[in-house]
Order: structure tokens, then sequence, then C-alpha cells
């Protein structure tokens, strides 16, 4: 994927252009929008499971299983027969077996099996395309996939535990491109050094001065200058690439849940693994302190100047297409 | 499909609403059909079997089932039970035969024979052979043969005629909820008390794995010609009148 480096009125031209087209083709929603999801590439699990599981993606629900063979597989989670749950089926040399008819569904989505019919249904069950990685299953939620999943460098990986936040992806993202926020909540000064974006990522580098808060202190970060590269790839994914103080990547995912909150995994990538407590304090005082803030938000378009970019960040969101599971 | 399995229409039909007993005299009791709320009390109810019948529409187009004389010495009524799933669903089951092989682990002795009565009725007679594991064994189902008749009627009944291992008669209602899913009511009808050791098994046999594949199911009409008779009742159930709530 190739970024293009813009102005913020660049931006905006291109953004309303993209806009105007994807609506015509009906496939975009509101920001924060509790019914739609918006393709990309999520997380949909951790590699170590051994049987069916169904996996809630907003309103809707995938599979993730895998085969005779060990590969993963994600699909629509309901039968393309009379819509049975397939999480209640069972995997099988013939592929995906439903627990209602025995109707088996390959790999690729085609049906193998069908028992009680002379010849074998013209039916598919819709796949995903997927992809192991970094100790986790992907999936991405759409057609073919726009771009490759993101690859984050051979560092040292620290996984934390995964967390639940209530409130919608789109409002927890929004939160790295909300430069207004930064000073209130977190007390750091910053300022937009660039944004880029194209049709499927938004990155924002940002510069400032940490603040004088005991825990950064604590760990020799206190009114340090900050540098860092906010980077959102799809509906699911976002790389935060901190230059400065200490350099790491923290990768960060969010699928929504039934309820349109967030579900999501923090995934730390370090050069030195020396520098795990400090990166720690970071992300605690950059990113993590305001969630109780951001779980009381009911969202409203009350931009102002000063939110420029995040204008240009809720443009970038509701540009992108939905994801439909039928 | 416009009817069928939709939660927001409800067909005209025969609906229990509860005990008969939960409704006190002089009193109204509130009950659901659908997203519809109705108030019930005496004189506006039929009470049968224990339960309070509610005709939703105008007149009856049909009468509750009555089972056979023999068979009605003894009645058992279950308690209510909730199932996450759309009444049409629950009942068609039963009229699903393509189902039972891998759910129920049974298999036909011959082809299950169809019989209609339109515009209400739709039957299948069935003679199948249950296959042995260990809780059919405790049950003493293991290797028997059964025979029994599955009645569809109309939007909310379905009726079980058992001719052997022991002859006794089931009734199912069920009544859709607000919230898509339904509430079941079960009645036994036993020539006498001991034949409930042969038919509860039975219904346990033929039912129970079913519950946890409806509760995980979100029906779409993708019927191919091995559903032929579950489709046919999802045919009569588009075919009813829809229960205007005014009238």
């Amino acid at each position: 994927m190739e970024l293009v480096m813009l102005t913020l009125s660049e931006a905006k031209g291109k953004h309303l252009a993209g806009e105007t087209l994807r609506s015509a083709q009906g496939d975009v929603a509101p920001f924060a929008d509790r019914d739609s999801v918006k393709q990309g590439w999520y997380l949909i699990a951790r590699n170590r499971i051994s049987k069916i599981r169904a996996v809630n993606v907003g309103l809707h629900r995938v599979l993730v299983y895998r085969d005779l063979d060990g590969r993963v597989h994600v699909t629509q989670a309901q039968c393309a027969h009379l819509g049975a749950d397939l999480a209640r089926g069972f995997v099988t040399s013939n592929g995906l077996r439903c627990a209602f008819h025995g109707w088996c569904w390959g790999a690729d989505g085609a049906c193998t099996a069908a028992p009680g019919n002379r010849s074998i249904p013209n039916r598919r069950l819709r796949t995903y395309v997927t992809e192991e990685r970094i100790g986790f299953i992907w999936a991405w939620l759409g057609g073919l996939p726009e771009f490759p999943l993101p690859e984050p460098p051979p560092w040292h990986q620290w996984t934390l535990l995964p967390q639940s936040v209530r409130a919608h992806p789109d409002t927890t993202f929004a939160n790295g491109f909300d430069l207004a926020h930064f000073g209130p909540s977190h007390g750091i000064e910053v300022k937009t050094k660039s944004l880029r974006v194209d049709s499927w990522a938004i990155s924002h580098r940002i510069e400032g001065r940490l603040p004088l808060r005991p825990p950064l202190v604590a760990v020799g970060l206190g009114g340090a200058t900050l540098d860092a590269t906010f980077t959102q790839y799809g509906g699911g994914i976002v790389h935060v690439h901190v230059q400065h103080p200490i350099e790491y990547l923290i990768v960060f995912t969010i699928r929504p849940d039934a309820n349109g909150h967030s579900k999501t995994q923090t995934i730390l990538f370090l050069p030195r693994r020396r520098d795990i407590v400090r990166a720690l304090a970071l992300l605690w005082a950059t990113a993590l302190d305001d969630i109780p803030l951001m779980e009381s938000i009911a969202w409203t378009r009350g931009f102002a100047e000063s939110d420029a970019v995040l204008e240009q960040y809720v443009r970038f969101v509701e540009n992108m297409p939905q994801w439909r599971d039928q | 499909m416009n009817r069928f399995a939709n939660p927001s229409v409800v067909c005209e039909g025969w609906y229990a609403v509860g005990s008969a007993r939960a409704i006190r005299r002089g009193k109204i009791k509130r009950a659901s059909i659908g997203n519809r709320e109705i108030a019930l009390y005496r004189g506006a109810v039929l009470e049968r079997w224990g339960l309070a019948w509610v005709w939703a529409g105008e007149s009856p187009a049909y009468e509750l089932p009555l089972p056979e004389p023999k068979n009605r010495a003894h009645v058992l009524r279950l308690p209510t039970q909730r199932i996450a799933c759309h009444p049409h669903v629950v009942l068609g089951n039963g009229l699903d035969v393509t189902h039972v092989i891998g759910v129920h682990r049974f298999h036909f002795e011959g082809q299950p024979a169809v019989e209609a009565e339109p515009p209400h009725r739709l039957s299948v007679q069935v003679r199948a052979h249950f296959n042995t594991t260990l809780m059919r064994r405790i049950l003493g189902l293991a290797g028997r043969t059964a025979r029994w008749r599955f009645t569809n009627i109309g939007p909310s009944l379905a009726w079980v005629k058992v001719e052997s291992p022991t002859p006794f008669e089931l009734l199912w209602a069920a009544r859709p909820l607000p919230d898509g899913g339904c509430a079941t009511n079960t009645l036994f009808f036993l020539p006498r008390w001991s034949a409930l050791l042969r038919a509860v098994p039975m219904m346990i046999a033929t039912t129970w794995a079913d519950r946890r594949v409806l509760e995980g199911l979100r029906f779409r009409p993708g019927f191919v010609a091995s559903d032929a008779i579950f489709a046919r009742y999802a045919r009569l159930v588009e075919g009813l009148p829809e229960w205007s709530s005014s009238c």
C-alpha cells in the first residue's frame, strides 16, 4: 500500500471526492454506527484454538476453525442451508459438518455433502481470507483484501491482556487522531507534523512534550519529547510507531462486539527488551488513562477549528466500505 | 417468505397463553402473542387441559385436536418452556425428516408418508428405528422401532400420536414471544400412568438434541428437495391469514 503525503486541505478535497463516489455505491455508514462494520483486517482469535469457535463482529458472527490438516479458516457462522449455527457442528475430513442436517462445507466454502439429496446443492458458505500471524488469527472481513495484513517489525513481542471498552470502535480509534484531547486528557501539548491519507489508511504523525507525571518521571520519561505516528489500516488495526523517547511499535486491534462496543487487543513490539517498563508507562500515559472518558462519550459532530485532524479522520472512516456478511 | 418464521407477523390460530388457573375470576391478566399484548379474563379464553387458549383471529377456523378417548385417561402438563427460536421453526422441525439421522441418530424404516388436510393440517407418518446409545440403553429405547404420526395444525400446534412402542399422544403448543423466541407447552395424553415410562424417554430421544440446534438457528428458507415436507409446512403457514389484533 502506498501512502500519499497530503496537506490538510488536499486531504479534505480528496476525501470529499471519494465520499461522493462511495456514497453513490451505497456501501458507507456514518461514524460510530452501531449496526455497521468497516471492511479490513480484524483479529478474530488467538491461534491456540483447538475446536470450532464463533466470534461476534458487531451484529454479525463469524466462525473460526482449524481443519484436520491444521489450517485455519474463517467463515460465516450460519449454515448456508437453513441457517443453523455451525459452531455446534464438527470438523470432519469432508470439511465443516453442520449438526442440523449434516451438510458439509469445504475450505473454499463449497458444499461437499448434503445427506438426503441426490446431487450436491449449489450452495456456498461465505469464507474469508485468513492469516495466522504473531500468535493470532486474522481475517479480512470483506471481499478480497484491498491491502496485505500490516507486518510488524521482527522485534520482541509483548502481548497484553485483551480488554473490553464500552465505546464504539470508531470512537476508541479516533482518540489517536484527536489532537485537541492530548493536552486536557494526557497533559501532552502536541502538534501535527504530517497527515497522510488514502482509501484504506490514515497516518498522523505528532510531536510534543511528555508531562511531568509521576509514572513517567519514575521511568525517566517526564518532560521528554514525544514523536509518534498513528496509522490506521482499514477498520480494525492501528499501529502506533513511537520514535522518541524510545522506539517501539504498539499494535492496537479492535473488533466490535454484539453491543457495538470495542474488544481490544494490544501488542507491543520493542527493539530492546529492557525498554518494556518505559514502553508500558508511556502507553498508559498516552493511550489507556482516558478509557473511562471514552466510555462516556455520546458522539456528536461538534467539530471546531482545533478538531481539523479528527474531522479528517471521521471522513476517512465514513468513507471506508462496510462489510456485509451476506 | 412473508409469514413463516417472521417475528413481526402473527398468524391466525390457537395459542396457549399459560395456566388457566392463573386467570382469576374477575381479574385481568396480561399476556402476549408475538409483539402484541392481550388482556385475558375468564370467559374470554377457552380452558382445556389446565391451559388457557386464545384464538388469535375473529372466529376459530378449526378446533383444538382431541386425543383418542383411550388416551385421555391421564393428562400430564409440563411446565412452560422458552426456546430462543421462532415457533414456526420449532414446530416445523417435527416435519423436517432429514435432520433426524444426524441430530437424533435414528433411521427410518420405509419412506415417511405425508398427508395434507389443507388449509390447516400437514402430517407425516413415521416408522423409525432408534440407534443404540448409552442413554437409550438406560432409557430402554435402544434398538427399538417406533411408529408415530406427527401433525402440524396451523401456526402454533403440533400433535403427535405414538402407536408403538407404547401408545400415547402429545400436544405441543408454541406461542411467539416479543423477542422472536417462543413459549412452548407440552401435554402428554396417556392411557395409563405407566405409559410415561416409555413416553418421556421417547420425547427426550426425539426432541432433546433439537433445542441446542434450534436455539443457534438464524432461519433462512434455503429449502432443497430433501426439505420438501418442511417446505410444505412453510407454505401452509404462508397461506394462513395474518392476525389483525384490531379485529
